[in-house]
């Protein structure tokens, strides 16, 4: 049996590019890690100046104040890191950036308004308080918050898309357990499709589905998709590629020199075209369970933060301070939103995006729960496989007992994700449990006495830590799990990587670099909680 | 087919917003460091106070300048995507090298706002040099691509399309244009600021009028030197593409030298030339006046105070016409065209617009989405800059402190939680 170094190994060995995307998954947790507090810290305020409002208490405006401090400069770094993730993207998945400005840009061009919208009042909020009314600065607070979750829910329809492509189809079935590859349903342009040669498609695996005024539909195995794109974007022409082997002769000899390029981009244009140029991205069947879970983890990681650096201050402020009734109370309102936020991820969001794997991407699924010979999984580790594979996962993912869950060993080879996922699921499902055990432990006690005993309170003080393992591990596990794909059924990792692929000591440098920047920053956030400022201001 | 003029538009507007913000970017996070330092150094609480004033604003400047970095890169990215795509696979070495500064440069920023008056001042000061070094290193990755789309230095296409490093660093555009930049920014940071402070004078009474006349006293010299290196690199530009990017040259300066430009813009060219004689105009005439032994008083502090917008003005001209003067190529060098292969040369065309994106309902959208938010950015610098006069600042920080409860002034209220508490 491998043990998990070798899983680890495998994930990075095992799939091509390893080390691009060693440096693409630090790099854009970097920018993760950043952005949750600007999708979660805004809620934060805006709750805590509505509470201020309603009850006249200026502890209230203080909290809000200081979060709106806070998420000022986050939002900047914030926006800084996204801009180099993006250049990072470009430069390691050129390929991969290409498809997605040419066929499902919209949602990423919507972002930039969303995007204004978010530093225009983000920065309102904080330049305006105290120069327009409470109400108008409330609600510039909440249209902050709008243009937040706005800009959020566009890329994570981008990244949904990619996950699950909403004319790909999974093909597994939960009432039987038999698993085929993914079909891709492709709107051919009529005059694409007169070169095609019916009975050729049909020895492929291909299918004529309808036809219409300007298309045919056609449905193709993801394998072929697969071998199609890499084609197109190794330069091929069509007498060189396997569009060849079903094109009838005359129309092979005629395309013979034509860039398959561009005839699949003619295909996938007009297959966008049909789904809607506009809405392609947010009909993906695990779109809205992504951004409700997404943002559910941004306020979850948020509430988690501010009730840690509270129970800082109240371990470093002594007790006769005049502060620390506001601390206290900021403590406490900072707990019961993680509780709630924890709970409904726990839960709600959480069972909802589990759903959604199973029925759009079995193949992870699978993975994630380790139905696989090739490794001792944590149900069977705990003797309670028949339980948990048997019965809790097809009645939680397939609303029945009855359902069985899909098999990894039987998914054919060079469809099936890292079996790493399995463990790192089931590590983020145990710290995400205890996380909420923190939340509820700090909950309980306060509804016993004004503050709980120090070593809760320390506990509190290291749960934003476990709050953002816990959000990358969930992001971990649905970006490993996508291998072997960078979009589901229809592009791989080997046709998304740039043809320049840095040296690996490269790649490895500038994955530290980042690392150790994102440590510093959290070191530098730290300092600032734990420290107040020598003029003797408070935050 | 002549290049889509939306799309232009829409790639000038988020580019010259965020070309604007990155040049003041550059000159505040220069100057914030050195002010407060200086400040320290002279006990003059005053100083610090401004550079502790400035770094609010910066903030908001780093922001909104990612922002449309962003926005220009995305609309880059959906109207032309095989030229990002091509872009992508070329150019690893300079834009990872912006990317490695851009990520210490986030860190610094973070760690010079939030530990202000958290750590020993020689320690702020180290995290400030290295925002300012940052700030003024950036550009040499982004120059460096750009150097490039004047003359493609270092690109092979066989055995696939690569970059030899050594040939594109030595590109003849890549070093002065890079070092205008610098100067020019750090004359528009250092003017801007300037103008800002002359504006606080005139809405000031009192000794801290004296206070404002210094700082723009002290401001304006390092501006104009930076203006002035500013033109001498320029020049130095505008020799380097005279020799390796003569579409370009004949473009901008085809008119005065009796070539004949595809594009002629030789009038932007002498619209940014009119912003910089304004600025060294006011600049003289302030001169004019120091040397008569006359105070800067009312009248040249009106005229300072168009300083900033003439340089903002200046960058934001000057980028546009570097960007439009090799139109309707991406790359400069239409007579290298013939060697490449035609996927290349339709990737490297303005002309070849993603048909996807190039529809009716996104320009209505834009225009619908943009008119608003780009209101609601006037507004926000409206009440940015809208701060209060100096005299009243004192008593506006006490109001706020009682306000939030803080150390001074400790009002009575209500515990928000804890023992009864509404939380």
């Amino acid at each position: 049996m491998p043990g998990l170094v070798d899983l680890i190994l495998e994930w990075l060995r095992g799939y091509p590019a390893g080390y691009e995307r060693l440096l693409s998954m630090i790099g854009i947790e970097v920018h993760w890690a950043i952005l949750q507090y600007v999708l979660g810290l805004p809620l934060l305020a805006v709750l805590a100046e509505a509470i201020w409002l309603r009850t006249g208490n200026e502890h209230w405006k203080r909290l809000s104040r200081n979060l709106a401090k806070g998420f000022a400069v986050v939002f900047a770094v914030g926006a800084a890191s996204g801009t180099a993730s993006e250049f990072g993207l470009i430069l390691l998945w050129p390929n991969l950036t290409e498809a997605a400005g040419r066929y499902i840009y919209f949602p990423l061009y919507l972002e930039i308004f969303a995007f204004i919208t978010e530093v225009v009042f983000i920065y309102l909020y904080f330049y305006a308080d105290g120069r327009v009314s409470r109400k108008a600065h409330l609600l510039i607070g909440v249209l902050a918050l709008a243009g937040a979750w706005f800009s959020g829910a566009m890329i994570l329809s981008v990244n949904s898309f990619m996950q699950s492509p909403a004319n790909v189809l999974a093909n597994y079935d939960p009432t039987t357990g038999s698993w085929a590859p993914p079909e891709v349903l492709l709107f051919v342009p009529t005059q694409v499709a007169q070169a095609i040669d019916a009975q050729k498609l049909a020895s492929v695996g291909g299918k004529i589905l309808e036809s219409g005024a300007d298309y045919v539909l056609v449905s193709l195995p993801a394998g072929l998709v697969r071998a199609l794109m890499g084609q197109a974007f190794a330069g091929y022409t069509v007498g060189e590629s396997l569009l060849a082997a079903v094109a009838r002769p005359e129309a092979a000899q005629a395309l013979a020199s034509v860039p398959l390029k561009s005839v699949l981009d003619s295909i996938v244009a007009n297959t966008v075209r049909h789904a809607g140029v506009y809405t392609i991205t947010f009909k993906s069947g695990t779109y809205v369970a992504t951004f409700v879970h997404s943002i559910g983890a941004a306020v979850t990681v948020s509430a988690f933060t501010v009730m840690g650096a509270y129970a800082l201050r109240l371990l470093r402020t002594p007790k006769d301070d005049p502060d620390r009734e506001y601390f206290r109370g900021a403590f406490k309102f900072a707990a019961v939103v993680a509780l709630v936020a924890v709970a409904i991820q726990g839960t709600g969001s959480g069972h909802a995006m589990g759903a959604a794997v199973a029925e759009f991407n079995p193949e992870k699924f699978a993975a994630m729960e380790g139905t696989s010979e090739q490794i001792t999984s944590l149900p069977a580790l705990i003797h309670a496989e028949g339980l948990v594979h048997g019965k809790l996962m097809p009645l939680l993912a397939y609303g029945s007992t009855g359902a069985v869950i899909p098999s990894y060993d039987l998914i054919q080879s060079d469809f099936r994700p890292p079996l790493v996922v399995h463990y790192l699921y089931y590590t983020k499902i145990g710290l995400g449990v205890l996380l909420g055990l923190v939340a509820l432990l700090a909950v309980a006690y306060l509804r016993r006495s004004a503050e709980p005993p120090g070593w809760a309170l320390n506990l509190s003080a290291a749960s934003p830590v476990l709050a953002q393992v816990v959000s990358f591990l969930g992001w971990a596990v649905r970006e490993i799990g996508r291998k072997p794909w960078a979009i589901y059924g229809i592009m791989d990792v080997q046709t998304e990587l740039t043809v320049n692929p840095p040296p690996t000591w490269q790649l490895m440098l500038v994955a530290a670099y980042l690392a150790a920047l994102l440590a510093l920053l959290f070191a530098v956030v730290y300092v600032y909680l734990w420290k107040r400022e020598e003029s003797g201001e408070v935050s | 087919m002549p290049e889509p003029v939306p799309i232009v538009f829409i790639l000038s507007l988020a580019f010259g917003l965020h070309i604007a913000l990155v040049n003041l970017d550059i000159g505040l996070a220069t100057l914030i460091p050195i002010m407060k330092r200086v400040g320290e150094r002279r006990e003059d609480e005053f100083l610090v106070r401004r550079a502790k004033n400035l770094m609010r604003y910066y903030a908001m400047t780093y922001a909104v300048a990612g922002v449309f970095g962003t926005a220009f890169t995305v609309a880059l990215l959906a109207f032309y995507p095989a030229f990002i795509g091509l872009a992508g696979h070329l150019t690893w070495v300079p834009f990872g090298l912006a990317i490695l500064l851009i990520a210490l440069r986030f860190l610094s920023v973070a760690g010079y706002w939030y530990l202000w008056d958290r750590v020993s001042s020689g320690i702020h000061l180290l995290i400030g040099a290295v925002m300012a070094a940052t700030g003024i290193l950036i550009p040499l990755g982004f120059r460096a691509v750009f150097a490039f789309l004047n003359a493609p230095f270092g690109l092979r296409l066989q055995p696939k399309p690569h970059l030899i490093l050594g040939e594109a660093l030595s590109n003849p555009t890549l070093m002065p244009l890079y070092l205008k930049s610098v100067f020019g920014a750090l004359s528009t940071g250092l003017f801007v600021v300037a103008s800002a402070y002359a504006w606080r004078y005139l809405r000031t009474e009192g000794e801290l009028r004296e206070r404002y006349a210094g700082l723009v006293k002290a401001l304006l010299p390092y501006g104009t030197l930076s203006l002035f290196l500013m033109l001498v690199f320029g020049f130095w530009y505008t020799l380097s593409l005279l020799s390796v990017s003569q579409y370009k040259f004949v473009n901008i300066f085809g008119r005065f030298l009796g070539a004949d430009p595809t594009k002629d813009f030789s009038w932007l060219f002498l619209v940014k030339m009119a912003l910089v004689a304004v600025q060294f105009g006011v600049v003289l005439y302030v001169l004019d006046r120091l040397l008569k032994g006359l105070e800067l008083d009312d009248e040249p502090m009106r005229w300072i105070k168009t300083l900033g917008p003439a340089a903002l003005g200046t960058v934001i001209t000057g980028e546009l016409l570097n960007m439009y003067s090799q139109l309707p190529y991406f790359v400069a060098r239409p007579d290298l065209f013939n060697m490449l292969p035609s996927w290349v040369v339709s990737a490297l065309s303005v002309d070849t617009v993603n048909p996807l994106a190039n529809l009716p309902g996104v320009y209505i959208i834009t225009g619908a989405a943009l008119t608003p938010l780009l209101a609601a950015v006037a507004a926000l610098i409206y009440v940015a800059t809208k701060g209060e006069p100096e005299a009243l600042e004192g008593a506006s920080r006490q109001r706020e402190d009682m306000a939030a409860g803080g150390r001074e002034g400790q009002p009575e209220v209500s515990g928000m939680g804890g023992d009864g508490g509404s939380g």
